[in-house]
This record gives structure tokens, C-alpha cells and sequence, in this order.
């Protein structure tokens, strides 16, 4: 089952996703699925044939997101490798390991994409919301658990 | 923010604050009102922050919200200690637009343009990751053309000497530190050199339908229903790569450089520290990169052309009029509160526009100033436009660098769902080759501002003044 949500920004030039979830492991997930759809106009009606893992490093979850991103990204830029499904392995502010289910895509859905500039820290944000007295947090009816936000946008 | 009026198409933002100089934005009335929509005023003002800067934070009519710096933004610092921010580059470095004039007129396609886009749109590969337009270079390679940028296409048979001379810098600007690029972007470039790549960039076959300036069309080689060819691409991953690398070296130091920035896409360095002349020789790298890209590219139009018409090159006439970079940091010199100043120049999306004169224009346009070229939206006309003196007294030698954007990509997909975009190109007499219908979408003429108003406001500002007026007969989209 997914976790997590994104929704796409409207910026000016370029594309972003705004992302939350009921921890930080649920905001990559989404943040995976964003991508793919950002880049891909849908995500793509492929068959997970192969894995990738998938560590990254860097010093605080803002710059974590970012550069789960560029790792994803470069699957898709290098081999062609589609990230579908995501696991995570493990996680802190400092550190990301997932398992990343996907597909190598044909060659003319790969020239269809977007090309990704960059993955910038233009508004780059990745917090846990303020919690509410009696309430689980932004966005939280009470009862509920806080969530994660996160926003990054691409340079495209 | 106060915006105060100074001229007909020109306003000015006190110095306030932070600001160590005023803003200045080159727009009319209407479309300032357009720029008041986004955040893009506000990074004018965030820019005038920046150590060592002179003049005024700078903004030309194409203003759109970017990262730290607006797109459209020109920013001079002063070379000894002022700072060098890569963010006032952009990611893609070096992009940039030329120019090539053919001795054909439109008559001379009749029937003919479908076949050329679909060869044309074979021989320049274009989309994500595009590559194979030659072969995978050596790394050995990969740092001649780090070095010497166009010149090392035209060394391999990509074009000729007439082509460098044609070109911004020669094609080729000094001070590249190859041993500056990362192996992760060295890496991404081996194999992209000749592609186009994706967004907004495009090959486009154009007629020049109007003449504005007989005199500089005739100096710049241009005439009433010619066919020319228009390439915007830039330096591809390893541009891209570059500009990160830059930017993440950079922002842990800012304290210790005393910065205190308003922006973390601002991230700047002393252009005297390790870091600065780590970015400068880098970036100069990648720009030299993307000339030898557009050079290939530009190699593979003439084929195209010759073989597709059944022409020799006599016959064909495929010369380049100018190639022109919008985004690049360069030194210069510029008079400053009335004395002789050197100064690092950011140019984000913005473009050079020396005029007649000035040492640095071909000798061929010396007469004419500097051609200027500025691509309208997809679709839509562009502009071939010439350096005037008011880029001298007014813009740090710069003018404007396109349509700029008034509509996000996802609004703009947003309203285009259930069109059949291409065929309403083809409606319009434009044959539209792209490898996805989302990069149509998402640069399709509604998204952008009319170009005509924008080079109407640097045209009477005497800052680069028009000369010729071309719409697209073919688009090759990535």
C-alpha cells in the first residue's frame, strides 16, 4: 500500500511537490512517486522486473530529500531504470537506505520524460508540523498523529 | 515593496534594508504588472544584498520568479573581492542561443518542410539523457572541450572557422579549469555533446518575416522571407552538475566568507577564495561545453539540410550570423559612477549586447553592434536584435533573453488537456517534431509573455534595438 501524499506546486518555470506524511520514511515514499509522476507525465503502466538500493547522505532531512531525488533521478538518467516501489530500509536525519522496485523503460517512453536540471534547495523544506494542543498537528484533526512536510522543487 | 517609476519602461526599487545598491527593472507599464504576480521583485531586491556588487540589481523585462536570482537578472560585482554566486548563473550554464542564415528563400522548402523536421529531428537527439549524436568521448577528449570549446568541434570537421568567428567569446572562453569539474559531471557529459535536450529548448526552422532595421539585417547577412534555423540548448548534465557541486561547496562556507544572505540559491564566494575560483574556472568549463554542444548541433543542421534538399553547401549557405550565451558569469570592464571598472557580470537569462564599436563585436558587425538573439515562445516569433549604447550607461552590456514565462508548467498542462496541440501548430503552418506531448504542452505560446512587448521595452530604452522578426516554420522539441 503507498504511504504518504505529494501534490504537484505551481511555480512559475519549473516543477516542485509538496509531500507529507505520518513519518519521514512515508514523505521519500511519496517523494519517489512524485518524481517518477512529475517526470513522466503518469507513473508508468510497468511491471517491477528489477531492484535497486538506494543510500544516500546528508545532513538533515531537507538535504536528504534532495538527494534521494538526485538518486533516483540518476537511475532513470543512467540505466533507464524507472523507480516504482519504494522500501525503506533505513532511515534518520542523516541518512536514507531504500529498496527500489522498478523497470528498465523503453527507450521512446524514456525520451518522453522531462529532463531534470536539478533538484534545488529553492524552498526546500522537510519538518515535522507544529503539534496542537490536543491535536495531532498542522492539518491533524485531534487523536491523530502529527505529520511530515516536505516541499522541493526541480529545475527543469 | 516601493517601485518607483523613472522612465516610461523603466522603475526602480529603493535601496532598503539589506540592498547595497537600488533594484532597476526594465519593463512597460502592463508588463510590470505581470511581474508584480510572482516573487520576482523580491529577488531583485535579495540579489542587491550581494557582497561587492555595484551599479544596481538589474532585472530585464522577461523577469520571471527563478532560484535566488529572478531569470532575467543581471548582477555586477566588483572582480577584486566582490563575490561570484552560481545561482546567479543558473543550472544550466551557458545556455544560449545561435543563429544560422541560409541563402534559401521559403519557396525554396515548398513541400519539403515535413521530411526536414523528421530528419532533423533524427539527427540531433533530444529529450532526457539524449546522447549518441557522436561517439562516446574519451575522458582525454572530454577536456579538449572543456578547454576549447567550439574550436575543438571545428578541429574534428564540425563546422569552420567562419562559424568562431561568429560566436560569443570565439566559442571558446579562457580560464577553464577542467581539474575544477567533478568526476560525476565530467561524467555526464561524455556523451551528450550534440543533444539538445529537454524543456525549453528547441531547433526551429524559421522564416524572417519582417525587417525592421534594413541596414543591420543586411550587415547580419538577413533578408525578407528567408529561411534561417534557430538552436537553444545549453551544457547539458555536466552544465547542471556543475552548478550543484558549486553550490554545495559552497553554502557550508558563507559564515566564514561573512555572508549573510537572504537566499540559500544565493550561495556566493569571494571570487579571490578557493571556492570562487573553483566555480569560475568550472563553470567556465561548462560553458565552453555547451558551445562545442551547440556546434556539433549546429554541424548537423548542414547535413541535414544538404541531404534532405539535395544541396551542396555552396548552394545551401548555411553560415551562422551569431551565437549569443544567456547564462554565464564573465569579467568585464564597465564604467561605475563614472570611473573604468572591472567587474564579474552575472547574466541569468539575459543576454550580451555589446554595440557598435565596442572591441569584443565581430568585426564583421562592428558597424552594426552586436546581433542579439531572442527566441519567442514555441510557436510564436522571435527576434534578431542588435547591442545599442544604452546596454553600456543602463545594463551592464545586457539585454533581454526571451518571451519569459507568465504561467507555471502545470497550469499550462492544466489548460491544455483535451487540445490537439500539434495539430494546432500545424494549423498555424508549423510542423511540430517532439519526443513527448507534455514538453508541448508545457511551452506552448499561452505560457509565455508576447515577445514583441518585451524587446519593445529594451528597444526603447536603447539598450538593443530590432532588426528582424522570424517565425517558426518547423519545431524540433525535446
Amino acid at each position: 500500500m503507498p504511504r504518504g501524499e505529494f501534490s504537484e506546486i505551481d511555480h512559475a518555470a519549473d516543477l516542485g511537490l509538496d509531500l507529507s506524511g505520518p513519518d519521514p520514511g512515508a514523505v521519500f515514499e511519496a517523494a519517489q512517486r512524485g518524481l517518477v509522476q512529475l517526470l513522466f507525465g503518469e507513473i508508468p503502466a510497468l511491471a517491477p522486473t528489477a531492484e535497486r538500493d538506494v543510500k544516500v547522505r546528508a545532513e538533515g532531512y531537507p538535504e536528504l530529500l534532495k538527494a534521494w531525488c538526485e538518486g533516483l533521478y540518476r537511475l532513470i538518467e543512467e540505466e533507464g531504470f524507472v523507480p516504482l516501489e519504494t522500501r525503506i530500509v533505513g532511515e534518520g536525519p542523516d541518512r536514507l537506505e531504500a529498496r527500489v522496485r522498478g523497470a528498465i523503460a523503453p527507450r521512446e517512453l524514456l525520451t518522453s520524460a522531462s529532463e531534470l536540471k536539478a533538484v534545488t534547495w529553492h524552498q526546500l523544506t522537510f519538518e515535522r508540523a507544529r503539534a496542537v494542543a490536543g491535536g495531532g498537528g498542522d492539518g491533524a484533526a485531534r487523536g491523530e498523529p502529527a505529520r511530515w512536510r516536505a516541499r522541493v522543487i526541480f529545475d527543469v | 515593496m516601493e517601485v518607483r517609476r523613472i522612465e516610461p519602461w523603466l522603475w526602480e526599487i529603493p535601496k532598503s534594508g539589506a540592498m547595497r545598491v537600488p533594484g532597476r527593472v526594465y519593463a512597460s507599464e502592463p508588463l510590470m504588472r505581470e511581474i508584480r504576480g510572482d516573487e520576482s521583485l523580491t529577488q531583485v531586491r535579495n540579489v542587491a544584498a550581494l557582497p561587492g556588487i555595484v551599479g544596481w540589481s538589474l532585472a530585464m523585462p522577461d523577469i520571471h520568479w527563478g532560484y535566488g536570482f529572478p531569470i532575467g537578472g543581471v548582477a555586477a560585482t566588483v572582480a577584486d573581492g566582490g563575490a561570484i554566486s552560481p545561482g546567479g548563473v543558473g543550472y544550466d550554464i551557458n545556455c544560449g542561443v545561435r543563429l544560422a542564415r541560409t541563402e534559401l528563400s521559403i519557396d525554396a522548402l515548398d513541400g519539403r518542410v515535413p521530411a526536414l523536421m523528421d530528419a532533423l529531428f533524427e539527427a540531433v537527439p533530444s529529450g532526457v539523457g539524449a546522447e549518441g549524436a557522436i561517439a562516446r568521448l574519451s575522458r582525454a577528449e572530454l577536456e579538449q572541450i572543456l578547454v576549447r570549446g567550439a574550436r575543438w568541434a571545428v578541429e574534428r570537421g564540425y563546422g569552420d572557422a567562419d562559424d568562431l568567428e561568429h560566436t560569443e567569446e570565439g566559442g571558446c572562453i579562457a580560464g577553464a579549469d577542467p581539474d575544477a569539474v567533478s568526476e560525476r559531471a565530467a561524467g555526464r557529459g561524455l556523451s551528450q555533446v550534440g543533444t539538445l535536450g529537454s524543456g525549453n529548448h528547441f531547433l526551429e526552422v524559421q522564416r524572417v518575416v519582417r525587417v525592421h532595421d534594413p541596414d543591420r539585417a543586411r550587415a547580419f547577412g538577413l533578408f525578407e522571407d528567408q529561411v534561417v534555423v534557430m538552436i537553444h540548448s545549453g551544457s547539458r548534465g555536466l552544465g547542471y552538475q556543475t552548478c550543484d557541486d558549486s553550490i554545495r561547496r559552497i553554502k557550508p562556507r558563507l559564515k566564514s566568507f561573512g555572508y549573510d544572505l537572504p537566499d540559500v540559491q544565493l550561495a556566493a564566494a569571494p571570487l579571490d577564495s578557493d571556492e570562487g575560483r573553483a566555480y569560475l574556472g568550472a563553470m567556465r568549463c561548462a560553458a565552453n561545453y555547451a558551445w562545442s554542444n551547440r556546434q556539433v548541433m549546429l554541424h548537423a543542421v548542414r547535413e541535414t539540410f544538404e541531404r534532405v534538399l539535395s544541396m551542396d553547401p555552396r548552394d545551401l549557405g548555411m553560415r551562422l550570423v551569431y551565437d549569443v550565451c544567456h547564462n554565464i558569469a564573465k569579467i568585464e570592464d564597465h564604467v561605475v559612477d563614472g570611473r573604468r571598472l572591472r567587474v564579474c557580470v552575472h547574466r541569468k537569462g539575459a543576454t550580451r549586447a555589446f554595440p557598435p564599436g565596442h572591441p569584443d563585436v565581430p568585426r564583421a558587425y562592428r558597424d552594426s553592434g552586436q546581433p542579439v538573439l531572442i527566441p519567442g515562445s514555441m510557436g510564436n516569433y522571435s527576434y534578431v536584435c542588435a547591442g545599442a549604447p544604452g546596454a553600456m550607461s543602463g545594463t551592464f552590456g545586457s539585454t533581454c533573453h526571451g518571451a519569459g514565462r507568465r504561467m507555471s508548467r502545470t497550469r499550462a498542462k492544466r489548460e491544455s488537456r483535451g487540445r490537439d496541440l500539434i495539430g494546432e501548430m500545424e494549423r498555424q503552418g508549423v510542423v511540430v517534431r517532439a519526443t513527448g506531448l507534455r514538453t508541448v504542452a508545457e511551452e506552448m505560446p499561452f505560457a509565455y509573455k508576447d515577445v514583441a512587448d518585451v524587446v519593445e521595452v529594451m528597444d526603447d530604452a536603447g539598450v538593443s534595438r530590432r532588426v528582424a522578426r522570424l517565425v517558426p516554420i518547423g519545431v524540433v522539441k525535446g
